[in-house]
């Protein structure tokens, strides 16, 4: 589900926002037109990844705040903000303010453990309580608490001329119900699915000791559709649970030959990765799927994690041009989203 | 500085931005509309208090990125931050993001100390580092350093296909010298000077064991004694933040509602307040003309040239467009100040 003849139900689009260190309001200019292009395609959402100490947005809250000014319909999301750099309680009022500065379009997807490059980072990052700093999921049932309204102070009154209240300001309802959660290991999966949380699968996910034999594409699908089953098996939703999935996807039907060829030199640079597990934890990454809409639709239904999702949330490819991703939405809202029985807003 | 016959060189007004806990959307979207009524006035700057766990803008960098897509011109604010609440790493990329959105327009202004009802609020916002969290001035130079770019990370580099930077992106030049710090006693001053930061002096002061309770002599002192604590080529900005309210075309009814609360917060202004002696100053209530001869009987009036003007809480959004109005056609202009373009 979605075999061919189910429609897909929602589309959207994940970007980076990258931008010239020397020179960063230009990439910020061209990322709020992507996601004003983005509604005018009719996408139904569009999320940022957040990045620290590299030319990608690091305050995806500042640049949506900013986008709910130019959109009105569009959703928004981060996928993922690493929780691990983020104090929760303060991190509830950002995201309660962007969710009513926006009419309730926030989706916050988040993951946690230590933020990488942890040694070279935490002395600037917590100088004073980087060995007490708590980077379990414990940071998103914290996040989670704040954003329910649960307590967050044994106060609330007045004090001289000032009203206090016992929970996180500003309160939007149903936010807390929009929380996903990046999940790329059976242990994570089944504990997003435990919280109740919506599941975010992108394109990097843990092997798990799999064998990758001569088709490790067809292996990080399975483990794919596997961890989507594990998560609807534990979550109250059950099949119901939302479950979006993040491939790397170019279109390349209204394309020129100059794009194309570029396009076709990144995939090629990036697949052999795909081939073999990585790391310690045997990171495995989906290869990029570039062609025409037509193409890209027939890998898709063949991909047996696709078939479990009905909403995709596709990763633009990182370091190109506007010009590249103004083609490359456009292809996806008017051929492959059609291909796959999506409908524009 | 200004004296009758020197114009007041930059009006600014600083407001809460207060919503209704159960419906919070009004209340942010009336704030984002008083913003852009204030752009349109020829307001220099407009500065958000940043409070927590109460009904006022609690992520003023959020609504400010969103006022940065409705306003062209007008410069931003925080008054003040109080830096206990933040992470000055993650708040500098939140401040280099907002910054390089509004073209340039970010002010910071700062405070630091423990987190207002520390004891009630410590369990929810430091639970495992509470006792660790570093709330000196300490936590301003980690956030000024983060600011300038300078290094934050041992790593640079690419690996896979990321690209790893040593410091804060984004960095926007600038930023750095627009920082304001808040300070209230001649400490925070003398610290604030020292720093190169900019002063920002409010409706509050502390006043000394022994010290006279006169508002307008502690705080004209404060900022002499900031001044000479400033090295040499700092630009040394003084902005005096008092609650004024001019009613030269309020209604009967406004006025009313205004002198009531006025008369509520007049007694607190008669006596140093708490443990901390916190003095209050008297909210100006008038026609222009008479809070313009109050400012200038004012000492530290007199010492500065640019004013952010508080405005009162608790009001309806018609009572502010009142009060912007008047503030930025007729008590601006009896100051000597001009609209900007």
């Amino acid at each position: 589900m979605p075999p061919p003849g189910v429609p897909l139900e929602r589309q959207g689009f994940l970007t980076l926002g990258t931008y010239d260190g020397a020179d960063p309001a230009p990439g910020h200019e061209y990322l709020l037109r992507e996601i004003v292009l983005g509604e005018e395609l009719g996408f139904d959402s569009v999320w940022l990844r957040h990045r620290h100490f590299q030319s990608g947005i690091s305050s995806p809250i500042a640049i949506l705040a900013a986008a709910s000014q130019r959109t009105s319909r569009i959703e928004f999301g981060t996928a993922v903000t690493p929780l691990g750099w983020e104090n929760p309680l303060r991190y509830a009022e950002d995201l309660g303010t962007v969710d009513v500065l926006s009419g309730g379009r926030m989706n916050p997807g988040l993951s946690v453990g230590p933020p990488i490059h942890w040694d070279d980072v935490k002395a600037g990052l917590y100088p004073d309580t980087a060995e007490v700093e708590d980077l379990s999921y414990t940071r998103v049932s914290r996040l989670l608490a704040m954003l329910r309204g649960e307590p967050a102070s044994s106060f609330s009154g007045v004090d001289g001329i000032e009203s206090f209240s016992d929970f996180v300001q500003p309160q939007s309802p149903g936010l807390a119900d929009r929380v996903w959660y990046g999940g790329g290991s059976r242990r994570s999966v089944r504990w997003a699915g435990e919280q109740g949380l919506a599941m975010l699968t992108s394109n990097v996910i843990q092997s798990e000791g799999h064998d990758l034999g001569d088709d490790a594409s067809r292996v990080f699908a399975d483990i794919q559709r596997e961890q989507i089953e594990l998560f609807r098996s534990v979550h109250p939703l059950g099949t119901a649970a939302r479950v979006s999935q993040g491939l790397v996807v170019i279109p390349t039907d209204s394309a020129t030959a100059d794009q194309r060829s570029r396009y076709a030199a990144y995939v090629e640079h990036r697949t052999p990765r795909t081939a073999v597990a990585h790391g310690p934890r045997q990171m495995l990454f989906a290869r990029d799927l570039v062609g025409s809409s037509e193409e890209i639709a027939e890998a898709l239904y063949a991909n047996p994690a696709f078939r479990e999702v009905r909403e995709v949330v596709w990763a633009l490819p990182f370091t190109f041009e506007h010009d590249d991703y103004v083609q490359i939405l456009t292809d996806m809202a008017t051929k492959l989203g059609p291909a796959l029985g999506w409908s524009p807003r | 500085m200004p004296a009758p016959g020197v114009p007041l060189e930059k009006l600014g007004f600083l407001t809460i931005g207060t919503f209704d806990g159960d419906d919070p959307r009004p209340g942010h979207e009336s704030l984002l509309q008083e913003i852009v009524l204030a752009e349109e006035l020829g307001f220099d700057s407009v500065w958000l208090r940043h409070r927590h766990l109460q009904h006022g803008v609690s992520s003023p960098v959020t609504v400010l990125a969103a006022a940065s897509q409705r306003t062209s011109r007008i410069e931003f604010g925080t008054a003040v931050t109080p830096l206990g609440w933040e992470n000055p790493l993650r708040y500098a990329e939140d401040l280099g993001t907002l910054d390089v959105l509004s073209g340039g327009r970010m002010n910071p202004g700062l405070s630091v100390g423990p987190p207002g009802h520390f004891d009630d609020v410590k369990g929810s916002l430091y639970p495992d580092t509470a006792d660790a969290e570093d709330f000196t001035y300490t936590r301003v130079e980690r956030l000024l350093h983060l600011l300038r770019g300078e290094p934050a990370s041992s790593f640079s580099g690419t690996e896979g296909i990321e690209v790893f930077s040593d410091h804060v992106q984004p960095h926007s030049p600038g930023l750095a010298d627009r920082v304001w710090f808040g300070a209230a006693s001649d400490r925070s001053a003398i610290w604030a000077g020292g720093q190169g930061l900019n002063l920002l002096t409010s409706s509050v002061v502390r006043v000394g064991e022994g010290e006279e309770p006169d508002f307008a002599a502690i705080q004209s002192g404060t900022i002499r004694t900031y001044r000479q604590a400033l090295p040499d080529g700092a630009p040394g900005r003084v902005s005096q933040g008092l609650v004024v309210i001019p009613t030269d075309t309020a209604t009967d009814e406004q006025r009313a509602r205004y002198a009531a609360y006025v008369e509520g917060r007049t007694p607190r202004t008669s006596s140093p307040q708490g443990p901390g002696r916190l003095l209050f100053a008297r909210d100006i209530l008038g026609t222009s003309e008479e809070i313009a001869e109050a400012l200038y009987a004012h000492a530290a009036f007199r010492e500065v040239s640019e004013v952010v003007f508080a405005l009162p809480f608790g009001f309806a959004h018609s009572d502010y467009v009142q009060i912007l109005t008047d503030m930025a056609t007729r008590l601006g202009p009896a100051l000597g100040w001009s609209a900007g373009a």
